[in-house]
């Protein structure tokens, strides 16, 4: 009788291979090749700028394409696409039920797909953003070298927490777009501490740290955390985002809804 | 089982015409809206920039002098301008976040559930012609929209004329809610189209959002992206947005720029063929769905 790892290595394996061939990896690539096609023609701007002034393009790849698209655009929406189906969409399936009679504790299951979804998450919103980084030239490798850390942070943040809630809420999916569209979007422009609910605002105070030395500055109103602060924060929504699932699944009792 | 006990009877009300039926979908589809905790939420969180203008007039109508100075800085007015712009139309289009959002959730109930669960078969079953159907639908979307940007620009428009001494203010502006619900009808039309297009295709609630965002988002960046490379604006057309504030402002007289006013027609041309394109592929598929499911 093999043991229980063999059983929890196939459900990541399952829910990966689910996850990534979906109709929500279709749709997600189209956002990722229209930036990439933004960045294009993004560059033609700076084709003929001197060594000295790859700065400067820097700086402005930064607020307009790092900070604008990648980090307030595809990284929420990739997390929300990855993040809530993992085990939302057992759940809104209805086949959440026949997971949980498996011979596995309800942690590990939770475990599970978290280690088949944020992965995808990192590594989808990576590859995007070493692909827009690579098209980009001079400056788009700078970035890359310069915020690489912080996109993968902020991808397993945002992907452990839309994990959270779809072990936690009815309907995640409805939740993390309210969320992801509304929230991220609202909170994070505010003035004053209300931005600190938006798992956006410590990515982009990291980078605007990050920046700082090369004339990246943050908008007038927007007043950033120090990057240490911000790391840890991410950590902790991660890891907290983690443990807390796990307990919600192995806790909660989960009744099939009429469908 | 007797026939009486499945609550089968015959129609005993005033029997109308089919196009009635429409409404009899649009109740169906709003019952199934509204019974979603997470719209009302929604809901609530898109009132806050009404509530926070609610608040702005009775400050500016009840404490002479500091009331006026706290409208400035909010950049709210109640008389149209020299260019004939005021807080309604301001209104309006701040809340096109909220919309987006609302749209995004909105889509997979309306229309998508229709479709994933196979519910389409039973409305068309009912002696309902496609275009009664989406006509149902539509009116839905039509709905929900009007609920976040309609029907609270006029409450603020009552709201003002109702802290004046006389019913002048109402009356001199009264053109306003000729505006209100132009520019409405046209975030209706095609922000209805669009969504029920979109719904109908992906039908999920995670794929809806992601298409729906990527298309107004990504689409401004693009649009402005080879605006400034080419210096051609007519590349600003290819944001679906933006043509509906250029289209919708028309109804306030209200540009701008000089630019707005030139791309207007053309604007318009590309909304009316995004719906037609929507309208097209709703059809079809819903002629697919009669012939085959």
């Amino acid at each position: 009788m093999k043991s229980w790892w063999y059983a929890w290595r196939a459900l990541v394996w399952v829910t990966l291979g689910r996850l990534w061939w979906s109709v929500h990896t279709l749709l997600l690539l189209f956002p990722t090749a229209a930036l990439m096609l933004f960045v294009l023609r993004y560059r033609e701007r700076f084709a003929q700028a001197q060594p000295e002034q790859v700065i400067e393009a820097f700086a402005q790849f930064t607020q307009t394409v790092v900070v604008m698209l990648v980090v307030s655009f595809l990284l929420p929406v990739v997390a929300l696409g990855f993040g809530t189906t993992g085990l939302g969409g057992d759940r809104e399936e209805g086949t959440l039920v026949f997971l949980l009679t498996r011979p596995l504790p309800r942690w590990s299951i939770a475990l599970g797909k978290w280690a088949a979804t944020v992965p995808l998450v990192v590594l989808f919103t990576w590859g995007a953003f070493a692909g827009v980084c690579w098209l980009m030239g001079p400056a788009g490798r700078m970035a890359w070298r310069g915020y690489a850390l912080p996109l993968f942070w902020g991808a397993m943040a945002y992907g452990s927490f839309f994990h959270l809630l779809a072990t936690w809420v009815r309907y995640p999916t409805v939740v993390g777009v309210v969320y992801a569209l509304f929230v991220e979007a609202l909170l994070g422009n505010m003035p004053g501490v209300i931005k600190r609910f938006s798992i956006g605002y410590y990515v982009r105070s990291w980078i605007y740290e990050l920046g700082a030395p090369w004339g990246v500055s943050p908008p007038e109103m927007f007043v950033p955390l120090e990057a240490t602060s911000c790391a840890w924060t991410l950590i902790a929504i991660t890891l907290g985002s983690l443990a807390l699932s796990a307990w919600v699944l192995q806790t909660k009792e989960y009744i099939q809804q009429e469908r | 089982m007797q026939i009486d006990l499945a609550h089968y009877h015959r129609w005993e009300g005033r029997l109308r015409g089919p196009w009635y039926s429409a409404l009899a979908v649009t109740r169906a589809t709003l019952r199934q809206v509204f019974r979603r905790k997470v719209f009302w939420i929604l809901l609530a969180l898109g009132m806050l920039n009404f509530l926070l203008y609610f608040a702005l007039i009775y400050a500016g109508t009840q404490l002479p002098g500091v009331g006026d100075r706290i409208m400035e800085r909010f950049d709210f007015t109640v008389h149209p301008d020299a260019q004939r712009r005021n807080g309604y139309l301001r209104f309006m289009e701040q809340q096109g976040l909220v919309v987006m959002v609302m749209m995004a959730f909105a889509g997979s109930v309306i229309i998508g559930g229709d479709f994933r669960q196979r519910g389409v078969s039973f409305y068309l079953a009912h002696g309902l012609s496609p275009w009664h159907y989406l006509w149902g639908k539509w009116l839905a979307v039509a709905v929900l929209l009007g609920s976040v940007t309609v029907l609270p620009a006029l409450v603020l428009f009552v709201e003002y004329g109702m802290f004046t001494s006389d019913f002048h203010y109402w009356w001199e502006n009264k053109a306003v809610v000729v505006s209100v619900l132009g520019y409405g009808l046209v975030m209706a039309v095609v922000l209805g189209a669009v969504l029920l297009a979109l719904g109908a295709w992906l039908r999920k609630t995670v794929p809806i959002a992601i298409t729906w965002t990527s298309l107004f988002l990504l689409s401004a960046a693009w649009s402005e992206q080879l605006r400034r490379t080419t210096g051609d604006p007519h590349w600003r057309l290819l944001n679906l947005w933006r043509d509906i504030r250029c289209v919708g402002r028309a109804f306030f007289g209200f540009y701008a720029r000089r630019e707005d006013v030139q791309l207007a027609p053309w604007a318009a041309g590309a909304l009316a063929a995004v719906v037609l394109i929507c309208v097209g592929y709703l059809w079809a598929k819903l002629v697919h769905w009669r012939r085959w499911e």
